[in-house]
């Protein structure tokens, strides 16, 4: 072969090989690699679902989604030119921070700003968590309203979990990703399935400029919203409840309490305060003591003790038993009763009312000595051994002794007659004496009403009865009879409101001290006062459970501080509750010279048809859509339409947002508000020509200044 | 004597032509797509976008092709030394007032110009080359004419060497063609490719293996060669005893020499062994075998050196990457990486202009460049492919044949020039980009994005043509 013909087979070599690779790449690779070309530029993105809000009984918010932000900065932001834009903003800048936070000085802004630029970093967060009206005023502020690429402004959206109850029964709503153990409490987290909704799903492809847009333009899977957790909660007795609460543990300085109020019929929880000492000295909702913390029940548990006696006719409540001087022995150890000297001689009725330990530990040894199984079987047929299975976590189930266990004692059966030996939590307690209020019939205390889905109710939760009847009819009658008794001759006789009757049993139990005695190294008893019981007394409605445990030694017996809450409880809801109130008869027309009901300015299509709607006689010729003032005139009232013209801005003192808004927003003006409430001021002021203007401020207030200008009714 | 512009548009290599239009207006279309920017759209003529340069190089070249094709032939000739001094000039001057970009200081920038000497160079290299070989009396193997190429050519490749721009001087190693088409010994080639395969294989292949298995094929070519199995054996037998030796002694004196080196010492002993015995014996026709296979030892040895001291860790990276040594699709094999997928999933009839996905979204780094080729590939599928290999294939076989058909060396050397330095750039680019040889950083001629190269391309494809169409008129 010549030279040539070499040369011309290197040439022949090397274009075979190039497209031998360029057959093998495209052909043999070639399926593989296009599908890793289609992930380069393709993505799936996750589409957060809303998580779901839980509201209190009336549908107001316990616990909401809101989305906040965190404001960062990029001190080196490459848009950031020349140097003297940054050095001319940084001082009015931190001065704007330092004034729109208040948390620290300008310099303080200035001077971690200006470190982070000089180490070069890309990023500096200043402050988490800031509304979204901050964010729009952290907008206006100098070098950040150059924005992301000159201004070095970082906002980014994060969803906070707020309450804006704050503390209201936080522990029973629960937290959201709180504490180490990951654990979520309360009805958050026994919620967290229905609330957390479902993430959706939408492929993007890629566009020139590293830009994402969706391939189609429905999602693959569109997300959805969690439901509304709505509450048993009620915001106004929960509020009393935690206030009667906080101020008594305050005044007594005890350790921590809890107070449940609860619907007799339905288990519905309507208020359930639990607060603790923090070692600040404070109180605070750290444990759900309700549902979590089983203890000795002492006192309270007397009832369910001789109802066993009732139902088995051991024992009338006219049968007598000697109390002696206030001491009695069994076996080796002293059963006390707190009354100097001893009651001596005490029907059953009087055991009860006066809540006498020795008078209860005598009976039931009497009635149970050499049975004692039989008297564990009728309290367990009472179904007071019935663990309650809450939604919300931490419940404990009932601790009842019988007879073989490693620690029955022989003065086990003596000293659970009088409520120690066992442990119940506060909710069990309640459960039991709801049943009682509830004619025998044991429900399920609940806090979920339903779940809601954009404010339609999707799930209703039923009440669950635990056990249908827990006794016969009669020893039920003679049960609250003892309760009423209690109230009206025995221990809790101050708790004697005037409008209603409660039935209820004090307890005074002495705190274990974790199976060393009831007594400390200094020779002193701690306490457990506590009040149980449900009101109006003759027709069920309410029940309700106070425990104070470790108020301090002035006073501690249950009728008075457990009870002062109670009452202040049972009078709040008495107050409040119109289903416990004969109706009223109201007249349909109003007499002459009566007050009329004071008409806000609003939209003439919703205002007039309105007082049409509740017969009152309307004039004014009206018959636009804009919106009026509804003046008094005689009986009936008079529309105007508000502003002189459309051609200039109405006055809208008075409005409500709801209504201004789209009156303002038709004339094509942009609406800054600031405060919440009624319409107090506005800038530029009524009679301004509408023409030219592109914004309005609103100033609302909910002030009572504004409320007592309202137009007076007609004859007064 | 002047030629008239009629004469040269008639006797004009009107194929040529039309593969130079075909391969440039094709290169543009593919750099406009792995350029454009459908949210930045910029006009042609606005100087904003490497798409609108790049016509402006166009243009550039065309007047340039022009001037050339009504310029006498002889001038190329006659300024031959002056172009190449004028270049060389350049490329001393660019180390000291350059600018360094993607960490090759090969760039003069003047003003709102900028070029690189390096691409101008080649010109300069193939009109010496050309004058040099074409001198009266010209003998390729005389010493001292060996030793005037190795000058000139040696020049220009220091001075790139200088500039950190390894992918140019390899162009120039591409002109040992020249010199094998005007008789060079193709041994020369023959040793040349069986050093650069022993280099990779070495790479490749534990030592362990490879030094035993091209010691016996050095044996066994003996065997084959001289028909004397007695040599064979006999070279099996001393090396083995010479090597169990060296073995002992090592493990004797708990000298603790690595394997190699204990077969190093073993083959260096072999070596005088069997010199002494075939100069002893005068068996003149085993020296070939020997000096060969003690060479490959040798390169064998220093191929380590040479690859972790003299190259630079990027281009180790790169080597090691081809020969699938490392695999690191998101770090040095993320360029191929990316321009494979390119390619690849253009599949057999491309996606369409304006439609790959790699090119359109910028995966594929330096794409308007050396990594032109992947668009192809993508937008235009196997069947664009073949035709740019097609097209500079054609390309190559017909400067060959112009080459071939003239009358003067000078004429003919400069044809080969051209064709050796198209080649390598064809061959090194595309290949580079599909995976065939380490990523070395040269142009595709007439598709990457940049002046300098285009109007070095387009100099030496139309001084030759120029060339062509006098070729009756000139002797020299």
């Amino acid at each position: 072969m010549t030279r040539i013909g070499w040369i011309y087979f290197l040439l022949l070599l090397a274009a075979l090989a190039i497209t031998g690779q360029v057959i093998y790449i495209q052909v043999v690779q070639g399926d593989a690699l296009r599908r890793e070309a289609e992930q380069i530029s393709q993505r799936s993105m996750i589409l957060p679902a809303t998580r779901g809000d839980i509201l209190a009984d009336d549908g107001r918010a316990l616990a909401s989604s809101v989305p906040r932000f965190n404001l960062a900065i990029d001190p080196n932001s490459k848009g950031m030119k020349p140097d003297s834009l940054f050095w001319n903003n940084i001082e009015p800048l931190s001065a704007g921070l330092a004034r729109l936070f208040g948390d620290h000085t300008a310099a303080y802004y200035s001077r971690i700003i200006r470190q982070a630029r000089k180490a070069g970093k890309k990023y500096l967060i200043l402050k988490r968590n800031i509304s979204f009206e901050e964010s729009e005023k952290v907008r206006q502020l100098p070098l950040f309203n150059l924005g992301k690429y000159k201004g070095g402004l970082i906002l980014e959206r994060v969803t906070s979990r707020e309450r804006p109850y704050d503390l209201l029964a936080s522990r029973t709503i629960g937290y959201l990703n709180k504490g180490s153990s990951g654990t979520v409490v309360g009805l958050e987290g026994a919620y967290d399935h229905e609330l957390k909704g479902r993430e959706g799903l939408r492929y993007e492809h890629r566009i020139g400029g590293g830009q994402w847009i969706p391939v189609s333009l429905d999602n693959a899977i569109e997300p959805v919203d969690g439901k509304d957790v709505v509450s048993t909660i009620n915001i106004k007795f929960q509020d009393v409840a935690e206030q009667a609460l906080y101020e008594l543990l305050q005044s007594h300085q005890a350790d921590h309490g809890c107070a449940v109020l609860m619907k007799v019929a339905t288990g519905e929880v309507l208020a359930i305060a639990n607060l603790g000492r923090t070692s600040d000295g404070n109180y605070h909702e750290n444990f759900n003591y309700a549902i979590g913390e089983r203890v000795e029940p002492g006192s309270t548990f007397k009832l369910p003790a001789i109802m066993a006696a009732l139902e088995d006719e051991y024992v009338t409540l006219d049968d007598t038993v000697n109390t002696f001087h206030g001491a009695f022995k069994f076996y080796d150890r002293y059963v006390y009763d707190s009354h100097k000297g001893g009651f001596g001689v005490l029907t059953v009725r009087q055991v009860i009312e006066k809540s006498s330990n020795i008078g209860m530990a005598r009976l039931i040894d009497r009635c149970y000595h050499n049975n004692p199984q039989h008297f564990i079987d009728r309290l367990y047929a009472m179904g007071i051994d019935k663990p309650l299975n809450l939604d919300i976590l931490g419940d404990p189930p009932p601790r009842i002794k019988k007879p073989g266990d490693p620690d029955w004692w022989g003065t086990t059966l003596p000293w659970m007659a009088h409520g120690y030996e066992l442990e119940l939590t506060p909710m069990q307690i309640l459960t039991f004496y709801n049943a009682i209020a509830n004619n025998g019939k044991m429900v399920k205390p609940r806090f979920v009403k339903g779940l809601r889905d954009h404010s339609l109710m999707v799930r209703t939760t039923k009440t669950e009865v635990i056990k249908n009847s827990i006794c016969s009819r009669s020893t039920l009658k003679l049960a609250r009879e003892l309760l009423e008794g209690v109230v009206e001759r025995g221990t809790a006789s101050n708790l004697r409101p005037k409008y209603y009757k409660i039935a209820g049993k004090t307890g005074t139990a002495v705190i274990a001290r974790n199976d060393r005695g009831y007594v400390d190294d200094a020779g002193n008893k701690a306490y457990r006062a506590s009040f149980v019981g449900y009101f109006p007394a003759d027709h069920p409605m309410f029940s309700c459970i106070v425990v104070i445990s470790r108020p301090n030694m002035r006073e501690y017996y249950g009728n008075k501080v457990a009870g002062s809450v109670f009452q202040t409880i049972a009078d709040k809801v008495y107050a409040t509750e119109l289903a416990l109130h004969p109706q009223l008869t109201v007249p349909d027309v109003l007499p002459a010279g009566q007050r009329l009901p004071v008409v806000r300015p609003g939209v003439w299509n919703e205002v007039s048809p309105l007082l049409h709607d509740l017969n009152f006689k309307v004039s004014g010729n009206i018959t636009s859509a804009f919106s009026v003032t509804a003046l008094p005139q005689g009986s009936g009232y008079r529309l105007e339409p508000v502003g002189t013209a459309p051609a200039q801005l109405p006055d809208l003192r008075g409005f409500g947002l709801k209504d201004a808004l789209p009156v303002l927003e038709n004339l094509g003006l942009k609406v800054k508000i600031n405060g919440y409430g009624f319409i107090t001021a506005q800038t530029p002021a009524a009679g301004t020509p509408v023409r030219g203007l592109h914004q309005i401020q609103l100033e609302l207030s909910v002030n009572e200044e504004y409320k007592a200008t309202v137009i007076p009714a007609a004859g007064s | 004597m002047m030629l008239t512009g009629k004469n040269t548009l008639v006797r004009i290599d009107w194929l040529t032509v039309i593969l130079f239009v075909l391969l440039t207006g094709f290169g543009w279309l593919n750099l406009f797509s792995a350029t454009y920017d459908e949210g930045l759209p910029v006009s042609l003529f606005s100087f904003a976008s490497r798409y609108s340069k790049q016509f402006y190089y166009i243009l550039a070249a065309l007047v340039i092709a022009f001037l050339v094709m009504i310029t006498d032939g002889k001038v190329w000739g006659a300024f031959a030394y002056l172009v190449y001094g004028l270049t060389v000039g350049l490329s001393i001057l660019v180390l000291f007032i350059g600018r360094e970009i993607n960490g090759a200081r090969s760039w003069i920038i003047l003003g709102p110009v900028s070029f690189q000497p390096a691409e101008f160079m080649k010109a300069g290299m193939a009109l010496l080359l050309a004058k040099l070989l074409s001198r009266f009396d010209f003998k390729i193997h005389r010493l001292h004419n060996l030793f005037l190429i190795l000058l000139f050519t040696g020049l220009p490749m220091v001075l790139v060497f200088f500039q950190n721009d390894t992918g140019t001087m390899l162009v120039f190693l591409a002109l040992i063609l020249v010199l094998f088409r005007e008789g060079l010994s193709g041994y020369v080639l023959i040793f040349g490719g069986i050093a650069a395969a022993l280099f990779f294989l070495t790479l490749v292949f534990p030592l362990s293996v490879f030094l035993p298995v091209i010691t016996i094929i050095a044996l066994l070519l003996t065997w084959l060669y001289q028909h004397n199995f007695k040599y064979f054996l006999w070279g099996v037998i001393s090396f083995s005893l010479l090597f169990g030796t060296v073995f002992l002694v090592n493990r004797m004196t708990s000298s603790g020499w690595s394997y190699s080196r204990v077969f190093f010492v073993a083959s260096l002993s072999a070596f005088f062994l069997w010199a002494i015995l075939i100069y002893r014996y005068r068996l003149n026709s085993l020296y070939l075998f020997l000096f060969a296979w003690i060479g490959a030892t040798l390169l064998i040895f220093s191929v380590d050196m040479v690859f972790h001291d003299l190259l630079e860790p990027h281009q180790q990276a790169r080597i090691s990457q081809l020969l699938g040594l490392v695999h690191d699709p998101l770090g040095t094999g993320y360029n191929l990486n990316q321009s494979k997928i390119a390619i690849g999933s253009g599949g057999f009839f491309g996606k369409g202009f304006l439609r790959g996905t790699q090119t359109r979204f910028n995966f594929v780094p330096e794409q308007s460049t050396d990594f032109i080729f992947s668009t192809v590939g993508e937008e235009w599928g196997f069947l664009g492919s073949l035709l740019v290999i097609g097209s500079f294939s054609g390309l190559l076989i017909r400067l060959i044949f112009l080459a071939e058909r003239q009358r003067s060396v000078f004429s003919r050397v400069f044809g080969y020039s051209v064709v050796s330095i198209l080649f390598f750039h064809f061959a090194v680019n595309i290949g580079m980009v599909i995976g065939l040889v380490p990523v070395i950083g040269i142009p595709l001629p007439f598709f990457s994005y940049g002046g300098s190269s285009l109007l070095t391309f387009t100099l030496l494809l139309f001084i030759m043509l120029r060339l062509d169409t006098s070729r009756y008129e000139v002797i020299n």
